[in-house]
């Protein structure tokens, strides 16, 4: 259902959401929404429970190490207040830290995963341009950037290996293949503007796929940051 | 300041570098990644990234002083952090947001010097605001005020030195190199914004 | 002059400080193939800019009575308002897409120029089929060949009606097949009257064109349908567009028995990783060379040739190890996989089709310098004495303070060359050295790599010009079918 979503509307909803998801300090709020989140994923037609699985894994980590965190370098007055707020923190407030520190971020990146992997570029651009007023130029500048990203990066590999052949050995975050590439990039830039442009493209043109808004759209936007409010408040 | 429209040529140049940074930026990310497993155990895991959190604002310093356009180091972290989100990126729409306001952490400092000037002092001005702008926002996004004020603090500061590395020198003298190989008169017809 | 075809009159371009052609006047009728040569770096593609508006939008200085086509004048509209007369087909075709498909492409086009949405799916399909394409509509451009490509860009410039057609470098890359069919394309579309202007360093190709236009070092435009063959053969000789076939004696130099290269049983295949995202993969195989067994002989200058997209750059890459292949490959007598990479790139050097990207230098010097010190090829503190004389000796001196990046083609691939062999490496590969070159510059070029064998390289070239590889190869290699053939 949610690769339905006009991704406009997708994106203002999921990014109201988001910032509603930054003020909030319940954990129960972030599972219930990280499990939203997954089951807009499992439903969704675009990503497999394999893909899912890979993506994942890196999330959990980066979760558990905000735990440990939270768990064991917590802040003394942020304590005391939740200690206060939250009577029913009985046991271990350090490690309640922990847990609202982690869960938050699993959130925020099942949100996030939600919108990635069920989106997509075209129709997101195509979107963008029809309903958000992105300029035209920028979106398709977009759209082929995109779509050369395989070139790029195998451009990427000949410079390494232009270097390495001239007995230069190439670190990490060594900037010589970076410079050659960015000369690239500047000389690609003319041509394909020039190639564009000469096939007469402008802000006057037709679109063949237009994206429509619905009600359903309309829903999600409004309804998806309502619920989280509506979350926070069913546990303050 | 240059007042001229963005063209076709100018969106192009920063889509393209968005996705050559964004294969650098993935290296950031694996690095970062590492990283913070090896710190998790000791409860540092969330400064993992942050010695790599320079690399993020390269896009846009790159491109500001290549374009030297108003609003292009936004537009460029923008674009960029579409791009990420539709290679796949996990945190999805909200990078954007982020986005935005790293974008406005470079691009400030060029304003008020109204695009003309690119100096060393410029850039690592830039590296400064950004680490600030972020600051406040990585901040509000994963509730500081729930941490330690040290661990915070280191924070703050390996973001600093990271982001003056790489956004204050490196980016500058990437840049400074294409200047001097000529190519940027491809950009600047007429050499008006020397 | 024709009322309905092209009118130029008067037309000077600047750039860079230098005049690039002064005075120019010329007509193409509807219907007729004009070619246009002359020396590489001359001004051919940037007065093909200067047709299709990229210039003076986007610098240089460009003074004219008049740029008429059909009547109407050209000379203030926009690149994107003169793409309703003039469609460019660029040498780099790659480049020139900016959708994922075919299909996508078409649809673009479509859309610039304002068709109905539903309209739009039979005219592709149309359109398509007219060209024989059909089958590639759904392919990603990722997948297709070169040739696939070229034949791509014609159909999209076909797609909306234009008067006038600019072919820049059409065939570099492409071999004598497939630009065989691509010729074909060109027939019809005359045929269709269309007015077309072609640039191309092989003139072979072009005998049936009626008219020859050639620009010459001083900026002046010659139409050689005006002479007769023998002052037209003088004219184009003088500025090196046409070169007497070299007779290079073939000579097997001093006859040496030691083997430098040696293929045993070599498998290719290439494993192609879609990405999806940089997270999601698809792997593919795909196979390219099929137990390839070869050996090359001390000072030998051996050609590599084959259809393009057959895998030719790819085997360069094996013998380099940076790509992954089955069977043995080893370099005076040494398995490559068992040295060092350092070790392993001091014996084998390789120039690639793009020279440019092995540059990273903002002076000349200052590269040559690099590539000394990375070799240790001269003492501590001599290293750019001996660099400065290695370009003085190969006619750098007004280049050793520019910019590599601003150097032309045929400099740049000297220059790659010479930083390959400081390292007194055994064997050089070279892909497509003659690419996009005139005559004069593919002849010192390859006499450059003669001179070097003579001196004890080896060197492998690739290339698709069958007249030059027949000229200056000492054995010839054919790349068909996924074997390599011994041709001579
Ligand atoms: N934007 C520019 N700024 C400065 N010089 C330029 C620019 N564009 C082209 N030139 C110069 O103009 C000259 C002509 O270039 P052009 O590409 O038109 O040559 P060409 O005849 O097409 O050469 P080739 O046969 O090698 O393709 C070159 O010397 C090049 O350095
Ligand atoms: N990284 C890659 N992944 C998948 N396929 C590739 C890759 N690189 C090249 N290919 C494919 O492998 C085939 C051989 O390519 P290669 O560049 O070796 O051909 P070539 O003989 O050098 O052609 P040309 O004469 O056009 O230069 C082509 O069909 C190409 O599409
Ligand atoms: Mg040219
Ligand atoms: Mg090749």
């Amino acid at each position: 259902m949610i690769d339905a979503i006009n991704p406009t509307a997708k994106t203002i909803g999921l990014l109201v959401g988001s910032i509603l998801l930054g003020v909030t300090f319940q954990w129960q709020t972030n599972v219930l929404l990280a499990l939203i989140g997954f089951l807009f994923l499992l439903t969704s037609n675009r990503t497999s429970l394999n893909q899912l699985a890979r993506f994942l894994l890196p999330i959990l980590l980066i979760s558990a190490s905000y735990f440990f965190t939270g768990w064991l370098f917590h802040s003394e007055e942020n304590l005391l207040s939740m200690a206060v707020d939250t009577m029913t923190a009985a046991e271990n407030p350090a490690l309640l830290n922990g847990v609202t520190l982690s869960t938050r971020l699993l959130a925020f990146a099942m949100l996030g995963l939600s919108f990635s992997l069920t989106t997509d570029s075209n129709e997101l651009v195509y979107s963008f341009i029809q309903q958000a007023k992105m300029p035209m130029k920028m979106g398709y500048a977009i759209l082929t950037a995109l779509n050369l990203t395989s070139l790029i990066s195998q451009e990427y590999k000949k410079s390494k290996l232009a270097l390495q052949v001239r007995n230069l050995p190439v670190r990490p975050f060594d900037t010589k293949p970076l410079f050659t590439m960015m000369v690239r990039m500047v000389r690609w830039s003319d041509r394909l503007s020039l190639a564009m442009e000469s096939k007469g493209f402008s802000e006057q043109r037709t679109m063949k796929q237009q994206m429509k808004v619905r009600p359903q759209d309309i829903v999600f936007m409004i309804g998806f940051p309502l619920a989280i409010v509506g979350l926070n408040l069913l546990f303050s | 300041m240059n007042r001229e429209k963005l063209t076709l040529r100018d969106y192009l140049l920063m889509a393209l570098i968005s996705v050559v940074f964004g294969v650098f930026y993935l290296l950031a990310v694996y690095a970062g990644t590492a990283l913070s497993t090896l710190l998790t155990p000791f409860g540092l895991g969330v400064l993992g990234y942050e010695p790599f959190y320079g690399v993020w604002f390269m896009a846009a310093i790159i491109t500001t002083y290549l374009i030297r356009k108003p609003v292009v180091g936004i537009i460029t972290e923008v674009i960029a952090a579409l791009i990420e989100v539709m290679l796949g990126n996990m945190f999805g729409v909200i990078v954007m947001l982020s986005a935005f306001i790293q974008g406005l952490g470079v691009e400030l400092p060029f304003a008020f010097t109204k695009y003309e000037k690119y100096s060393y002092k410029v850039t690592m001005t830039a590296a400064v605001s950004a680490t600030v702008v972020t600051f406040l926002w990585t901040g509000f996004r994963s509730n500081y005020l729930a941490m330690d004020w040290r661990i915070v603090a280191a924070i703050f500061v390996i973001r600093l030195l990271s982001s003056l590395f790489f956004t204050g020198y490196l980016s500058k003298r990437i840049c400074d190199k294409l200047d001097e190989a000529g190519i940027l008169t491809y950009l600047n017809p007429g050499g008006a914004n020397e | 002059m024709s009322d309905r075809g092209l009118s130029v009159s008067g037309l000077t371009f600047q750039i860079g400080g230098r005049t690039l052609f002064e005075e120019i006047d010329f007509d193409i009728a509807p219907g007729e193939m004009v070619l246009l040569c002359g020396q590489s770096g001359n001004g051919k593609s940037s007065l093909a800019n200067v047709l299709n508006g990229y210039f003076p939008e986007n610098g240089g200085n460009v003074q004219v009575r008049h740029i008429k086509l059909g009547g109407k004048e050209l000379q203030h509209l926009s690149v994107q308002e003169r793409s309703w007369y003039v469609r460019t087909i660029f040498q780099h075709a790659r480049l020139s897409f900016s959708m994922k498909t075919l299909r996508e492409e078409m649809v673009f086009c479509l859309e610039n120029a304002q068709v109905a949405p539903d309209e739009m799916d039979a005219q592709i399909e149309e359109k398509a089929r007219h060209f024989q394409l059909t089958y590639l509509l759904d392919r990603p451009f990722d997948e297709l060949s070169g040739g696939e490509l070229q034949r791509a860009a014609f159909v999209c410039a076909d797609l909306v009606d234009a008067p006038l057609y600019i072919l820049d470098e059409p065939f570099a890359n492409l071999d004598e097949e497939t630009s065989r069919i691509y010729m074909d394309y060109i027939k019809k579309l005359l045929q269709r009257g269309k007015a077309m202007v072609v640039i191309d360093h092989r003139l072979d190709r072009w005998e049936w064109a009626e008219r020859w236009l050639l620009l010459d070092k001083q900026g002046c435009l010659h139409d050689l349908s005006l002479f007769s063959p023998e002052k037209k053969k003088e004219l184009l000789q003088a500025e090196g567009v046409l070169v007497e076939t070299p007779s290079v004696e073939r000579r097997r130099n001093n006859e040496s028995q030691e083997t430098v290269l040696e293929l045993e049983g070599v498998h290719i295949a290439h494993t192609d990783v879609k990405k999806r995202s940089f997270f999601r993969k698809k792997r593919e195989t795909m196979p390219l060379l099929d137990d390839v067994s070869f050996s090359l002989k001390k000072g030998t200058l051996a050609a590599l040739i084959g259809p393009s997209g057959k895998g030719k750059t790819t085997l360069f890459k094996s013998i380099l190890n940076a790509m992954p292949y089955q069977g043995t490959i080893r370099i005076g007598g040494e398995d490559i996989r068992n040295l060092k990479p350092a070790d392993l790139y001091s014996k084998v050097g390789i120039v690639f089709q793009d020279p440019s990207l092995q540059f990273v230098q903002t002076k000349v010097l200052d590269e040559m310098v690099l590539s000394v010190r990375a070799w240790k090829s001269a003492e501590e503190g001599r290293e750019e004495a001996a660099a400065r004389e290695l370009l003085l000796e190969h006619q750098f001196e007004e280049q050793l303070t520019k910019s590599p990046w601003l150097l032309s083609q045929g400099q740049q691939r000297r220059l790659a060359v010479l930083c390959m062999t400081v390292g007194k490496q055994r064997l050089l590969l070279v892909d497509e050295p003659t690419y996009g070159q005139d005559a004069q510059n593919a002849k010192n070029i390859m006499a450059k790599l003669k001179e070097l064998c003579q001196a004890g390289i080896t060197c492998l070239f690739t290339s698709h010009d069958e007249g030059l590889v027949e000229a200056y190869a000492d054995e010839i290699y054919q790349l068909k079918d996924r074997k390599v053939r011994k041709q001579r």
